[in-house]
């Protein structure tokens, strides 16, 4: 009589083991599955808000008023005939201030002439790579300037002082030197600061990065002759440049 | 008792599988921009989901390498593992055929690089990544390996009377 009580005894025991053992790997499975999914979910989530820009945050989101070619018009009065070179360009990347250097002049020149519709795209990459937001800040300090007019030179006077040691630029530099040596004073340096303490040009910032991205560019300096990206390695000489937009025109 | 020698296999799968897995995901996870711009230079995908996958891969990395190093549910991880390998190994191959020069973002980084640079490193990536492609696959297969919590947890029960 005992020996079956003791196999029931031994069974019932061996089964609650088991229960108790299928409970606690449930309850792993269950908490590592919600764990996992949560911290993809936050990951997924913050990458789609950061994909959509900033355009939530910026109310007063201003775009330039020669706005054009995803970029800012150099000359916005250029002859439709003229071929289209857009230059892309990140503040902080040096080979873009060398760029700037050799062939700057010729291409502000052919602008002025209307031998082209001249158009700058300012990315902002570099940011990332240096992991600093001078790039951004400039950007849209560049955007806001556009409004006094005074674009071109800004863009110029920006580069003339990139810092050689990735340091970026500074508020001062961007918000007060730079437009004051422009000229820019009154309501009109009072609106243009405004506008960038209050970045109101990051959302038209974020649009250049998306249309760069879109048009093919991903690093810096790049030019396009109508829609065309010029390879950097034939950019030896200012002859060569004005070849390259001949032969693309 | 010995062990099937195939279960050593498995072992070796899950640790170079998963710890690579989570070295790279580690490097990225710091630098979500970048991570970003890792995905945009391979201009694959449109503009918005270059944001979605730079900041959702590296977590998954590192999720998918604990579970591999622990060895829990070691035949959907090894699974997972295996096709972000193939998917690894298609943007890499693609990015080539098309004469990008740019920098995988395997492990970090990541963006153009000079044309000698990028056509030393892509077979050296693609081989590694077909490496890595075979561990998951094998574990996929047979997921059975020695110090996981998968035995612990799921084949404990199962005593033999």
């Amino acid at each position: 009589m005992a020996t079956p009580n003791r196999r029931e005894t031994l069974r019932q025991q061996q089964e609650a083991a088991q229960a108790k053992h299928a409970r606690f790997t449930r309850a792993i499975v269950i908490s590592v599955v919600a764990l996992v999914v949560a911290l993809v979910g936050v990951f997924v989530f913050v990458g789609i808000q950061a994909g959509k820009g900033k355009a939530e945050q910026v109310a007063n989101a201003i775009t330039p008023p020669n706005a054009a070619a995803g970029g800012i018009a150099i000359n916005p009065g250029a002859p439709e005939s003229a071929p289209e070179v857009v230059l892309y360009v990140d503040y902080q990347c040096p080979a873009c201030r060398n760029f700037e250097e050799l062939f700057g002049g010729e291409l502000a020149k052919m602008a002025e002439d209307g031998e082209i519709r001249f158009s700058q795209v300012t990315m902002t990459f570099m940011d990332k790579n240096i992991g600093n937001d001078s790039s951004t800040k400039a950007a849209n300090a560049a955007v806001c300037v556009d409004r006094a007019g005074v674009y071109a030179d800004y863009n110029t006077a920006v580069f003339a002082n990139q810092a050689s040691d990735g340091s970026g630029y500074n508020d001062e530099l961007l918000r007060d030197l730079i437009p004051t040596e422009l000229g820019l004073s009154g309501e009109t340096l009072t609106a243009f600061q405004a506008c960038y303490d209050g970045s109101l040009g990051s959302q038209y910032v974020e649009d250049m990065n998306k249309y760069a991205y879109d048009s093919g560019v991903t690093s810096t300096p790049s030019l396009t002759v109508n829609g065309t990206v010029i390879d950097n390695s034939t950019l030896t000489s200012l002859d060569a440049l004005k070849d390259q937009i001949k032969a693309l025109s | 008792m010995t062990r099937d020698w195939r279960d050593w296999v498995g072992l070796a799968a899950r640790l170079i599988l998963g710890s690579v897995l989570l070295i790279a995901g580690l490097l990225k996870v710091g630098n979500l921009g970048q991570s970003v711009l890792a995905v945009q230079a391979y201009r694959l995908l449109p503009y918005e989901m270059t944001f979605l996958v730079g900041y959702a891969l590296p977590i998954v990395e590192i999720v998918l390498g604990l579970l591999l190093i622990v060895g829990l549910f070691t035949r959907w991880s090894g699974l997972a593992g295996a096709l972000l390998m193939v998917v690894f190994i298609i943007g890499i191959s693609s990015a080539w055929s098309r004469g990008l020069s740019l920098d995988c973002g395997c492990f970090g980084g990541g963006g153009e690089i000079s044309v000698e640079e990028a056509t030393a490193a892509y077979p050296v990536d693609i081989v590694r990544d077909i490496g890595l492609a075979l561990s998951g696959i094998w574990l996929a297969v047979r997921p059975e390996s020695p110090f996981g919590l998968d035995s612990r947890l799921f084949r404990a029960g199962k005593v033999d009377l």
